[in-house]
């Protein structure tokens, strides 16, 4: 029991949510409440899913990363350009593409520590650059067909199983993500310096370093959503990923991280993740608009945001 | 203190979703309720049960409660719209049910594969698909192949080579053979113009209808010397963008081809406000401003694809597929070049 109690879920209220929205659309639509529907949600949370998990160690810090939609296009682009294209082993464009994913974080984080760039316009500029660097590699093109050993990744289940092995891989990076934030060094000193970036450069936390190592894990991360995207494809798309970086901050907002850093937690934004992909699943089953779903979603923000505010105003007082 | 709050939100969880229950639910019921009330309105109150025997008749023609999840590409464009029309009125026609689906923009492609898979896990009786993609669609094809629940393409074809590779399948095509119909809008302006130097507005990479429209068009003037030959991702505002820099960097050309019709209403814009003359423009899916734009002869020529009845097409090949009979692969329907010589004719038809 007790190491039960040290789960953190953040605000519950994500929770509760979540499981007011599963009873209520179990009651209105017959075919939601199935286990195959269940592996569906799991299997279409995956790519949110870990898109936010590195956004949210940056929006930990008080920052914000929108450049992650984009990067996951660039690095699913040179995955099919050296494996396709180039016909070099799958191995080495994993790899390459990783690291160009990484290097876009790095490159981010530089630009708002040491440049003292604000966030929001550095990564607009990544986003914008890496964007159109994807578009020109790919020559506008779609790029496909992957061997099947990596198309497994996205589209196979654990051997023997009924398990998807894209759902394994994301609870393993979410559970890799809870121990760091909330038992290693690091992360402490991410949601210090989210909670006071000052207060953290005065007691001696280097603090432009843990700001550049929190924008590379958010690129990191774009480079393994991409992989998962691509392997679930089984196509690299240079218009891949837009507008993804809205829901991976979605995500973390109505899982109850605070966009002024310093609050949240890692299961929360899963839960936030999730929460999005279920409306979406929800209102797909019943037939409705997606035109009305992205309006849901808005409002759905706007209740998690304000949620936030009305907490934070009540610490103050 | 914060049970309140939980409840609170809560709440207005279950007010909101209830309004978007009320809203789906309105939107139908206005579907429903707008043609009945064209059939109600020119006779008088007492002929309310004879609509209402029709509708009975068309119900018990099929054995009723057929669900078609209807998925298409988005709903941002004159064509999907006219699609959606005349899929809601052939539905009520033959008594199916469609729930129509798009997700908000064409290059959503995931968003569209999460809708393939979830219909599957509704149990539709059959999927109407217009893959936003020519790969990226087929496994979720195959999820429902290995449903049972049959498959039909409309509009938009697929890799065919690497789905039979995969071990999938689909019923038919439904749709217009879209090399033959691009190559209608190359002939004519092969007849038409002299030395002619053209450019192209390609539309969204990875999509074979697409690629198929440009090729069509290509072949038949082979003479024409291409200037230029640039993607607007089917948008109306890139096509005005990316025209007007082909127009400045090459005033030269007299001729545009545009795959679709946003980017051939952008490309006219941009000749409008360049001040450009002598440019045949021709484009494809004869929208209304594309009718609108013939009339007014700055539209050479407009490819017509008759959503309407493709979509007939498509709900029809269920309705065969459900019966137990066999289809071809490609279910043919009608293509035509609208040029000024025959547009009166076309709005004419298309009022009735």
């Amino acid at each position: 029991m007790a190491t039960k109690k040290k789960i953190n879920f953040g605000d519950k209220s994500s929770l509760i949510v979540l499981i007011a929205l599963i009873i209520l659309l179990g009651l209105l639509e017959p075919a939601f409440a199935t286990v195959n529907n269940a592996i569906n949600i799991l299997q279409q949370v995956t790519v949110v899913a870990i898109l936010a998990l590195g956004v949210n160690i940056v929006i930990f810090t008080g920052g914000i990363d929108i450049s992650v939609g984009a990067v996951v296009a660039l690095s699913g682009i040179v995955l099919g350009k050296i494996v396709v294209d180039a016909g070099l082993p799958m191995f080495v464009g994993i790899v390459l593409s990783l690291l160009v994913a990484l290097f876009c974080g790095v490159f981010n984080g530089v630009m708002i520590s040491k440049f003292k760039l604000q966030p929001m316009i550095a990564t607009l500029a990544m986003q914008s650059m890496a964007r159109g660097l994807a578009l020109t590699i790919a020559g506008g093109k779609t790029i496909s067909g992957y061997p099947e050993s990596f198309l497994y990744l996205g589209q196979g289940n654990v051997f023997g199983t009924k398990i998807p092995v894209q759902i394994v891989l994301m609870i393993a990076l979410f559970i890799i993500f809870h121990f760091i934030m909330r038992y290693r060094k690091f992360g402490r000193y991410i949601y210090a310096i989210g909670g006071n970036e000052e207060a953290s450069r005065l007691s001696g936390i280097n603090v432009d370093r843990y700001k550049i190592l929190a924008y590379s894990i958010s690129g990191l991360m774009a480079g393994v959503t991409s992989l998962v995207l691509v392997a679930k494809l089984n196509s690299a798309q240079p218009v891949a990923g837009l507008e993804y970086e809205m829901d991976a901050i979605a995500s973390c907002v109505i899982g109850g991280s605070s966009l002024l850093g310093g609050q949240g937690s890692v299961w929360g934004t899963f839960i936030g993740a999730i929460i999005i992909v279920i409306i979406r699943n929800g209102l797909n089953l019943m037939g409705i608009s997606s035109n009305l779903q992205k309006f849901v979603i808005g409002l759905v923000i706007l209740l998690a945001v304000l949620a936030d505010s009305f907490r934070n105003r009540k610490k103050l007082q | 203190m914060k049970f309140k709050k939980i409840i609170a939100l809560m709440l207005a969880t279950l007010m909101m979703l209830s309004l978007v229950a009320c809203g789906g639910g309105e939107s139908t019921s206005d579907d429903s309720g707008s043609s009945e009330a064209e059939a109600v309105e020119p006779s008088a109150d007492s002929d309310t049960e004879e609509v209402s025997s029709d509708a009975e008749e068309d119900s018990s023609a099929t054995d009723g409660d057929i669900q078609i999840a209807y998925i298409v590409k988005a709903l941002t464009d004159e064509f999907w719209e006219d699609m959606q029309a005349g899929a809601f009125a052939y539905a009520e026609e033959v008594g199916v049910e469609i729930d129509f689906q798009a997700p908000p923009k064409e290059t959503d492609v995931e968003q569209q594969v999460n809708m393939v898979e979830n219909a599957v896990v509704k149990g539709y009786d059959a999927i109407i698909l217009s893959a936003a993609d020519s790969k990226a669609l087929i496994p979720a094809i195959i999820t429902a192949n290995e449903a049972d629940i049959p498959v039909i393409l409309v509009n938009d074809t697929i890799d065919m080579d690497e789905l039979e590779n995969s071990g999938g399948y689909v019923e038919t095509y439904v749709g217009i053979d879209q090399y033959e119909a691009a190559s209608l809008a190359g002939k004519h302006a092969a007849e038409n113009i002299e030395d002619g130097k053209v450019a192209y507005l390609e539309g969204i990479s990875g999509v074979q209808a697409l690629q198929d429209r440009l090729d069509g068009f290509k072949d038949q003037v082979s003479d024409f010397e291409i200037v230029a030959s640039q993607t607007a991702n089917n948008d109306r505002n890139e096509g005005y963008n990316v025209t007007q820099n082909i127009l400045s960097a090459n005033p030269e050309v007299n001729v545009i081809w545009a795959v679709n019709a946003e980017m051939g209403q952008g490309a006219i814009q941009a000749i409008q406000q360049g001040g450009f003359e002598n440019i045949a423009v021709y484009d494809f899916d004869a929208a209304s401003d594309d009718i609108a734009a013939v009339q007014n002869g700055t539209l050479t020529g407009t490819v017509a694809q008759y959503p309407e009845l493709q979509a007939e097409g498509a709900i029809q090949a269920c309705l065969d597929i459900l019966d137990g009979k066999e289809l071809e692969a490609h279910t043919k329907t009608k293509a035509e070049l609208i040029t000024l010589d025959n547009v009166e004719e076309f709005i004419a038809n298309k009022n009735n």
